[in-house]
């Protein structure tokens, strides 16, 4: 049966995007593998089968799809660490808000990928660390001792931003 | 969770699928329709796709099956030598009987 691939994207792209984007900080990076990952669900709907959480598979499938194009770029270019000027957080009226979201953007981006892509999951995706485990194929134990490194840093960095508010 | 975390949650992420919506869904159902025509037009491997290497591997063991009992039986369905096998018995035949009298002798 031909996958609904409408009803996939409207319940987990923009999900998927905010991951992709945090992870990569490039847009254009966040386009292309959301892209090829449709691709791959278009070409083998069966990978969906018995798959019990479409959402974390997805984003292990997104995080898998990240480490490749990471490999490929380091083989052409040498290792080049890409951090993208993006602006993360919806824009917002309030202008406390909105400053908070901006100093959060640059904060996360100061920290290392595999701890980013722990606290993205952890804090927008609500996923236990067993959960963020299976994603990104890593022990428990490993996604809550990131999750704890990464949160402690971004509460030194937005500390004084943070009591402002 | 802490004031601090919660704090980071309200804020929300920008809606960056919505606009390669049309694009993304665009190309990826093009390459579905394109893997269900090449499906359909052969129903064969359509057929077999479910375990094309148990298949396979059933289809490779009936061909040394039958590869080796071919091989058992060419000899005596080539014409010289089932000649030499008819003489033999023969002679056999033959000589039983001179045997039995030499014997008997």
């Amino acid at each position: 049966m031909p996958l609904d691939l409408r009803h996939i994207y409207d319940s987990h792209a923009q999900a998927l995007s905010a991951f992709l984007i945090n992870v990569t900080r490039s847009e254009g990076e966040t386009h292309e593998i959301l892209q090829e990952l449709f691709l791959k669900l278009a070409t083998r709907p069966d990978l969906l089968d018995g798959v019990r959480s479409v959402r974390g598979f997805l984003i292990r499938l997104a995080h898998n799809l990240v480490i490749d194009a990471h490999r490929r770029r380091t083989t052409r270019d040498g290792y080049v660490e890409r951090v993208d000027e993006v602006i993360l957080f919806a824009r917002t009226s309030d202008p406390d808000a909105a400053g908070f979201g901006e100093a959060l953007g640059m904060a996360l981006s100061r920290l290392p990928a595999d701890q980013r892509a722990v606290v993205h999951l952890k804090l927008w995706e609500q996923m236990t660390f067993s959960e963020i485990a299976a994603a990104l194929e890593i022990s428990a134990n490993t996604a809550a001792s990131r999750y704890r490194y990464g949160l402690d840093k971004l509460q030194a960095l937005l500390l004084p931003v943070y009591q402002e508010l | 969770m802490t004031d601090f975390e919660r704090q980071l949650q309200g804020q929300h992420f920008r809606e960056f699928a919505r606009n390669w919506r049309a694009e993304i869904l665009d190309k990826a159902e093009s390459a579905a329709r394109a893997v269900e025509r090449s499906h359909s037009k052969a129903p064969m491997v359509n057929w077999l796709w479910p375990s094309p290497i148990a298949w396979g591997s059933l289809a490779a063991i009936w061909m040394l099956l039958l590869a080796l009992d071919g091989a058992g039986r060419s000899p005596a369905r080539h014409p010289a030598a089932a000649i030499r096998a008819t003489q033999s018995s023969t002679l056999f035949a033959l000589q039983t009987p001179a045997a039995v009298e030499g014997l008997l002798r």
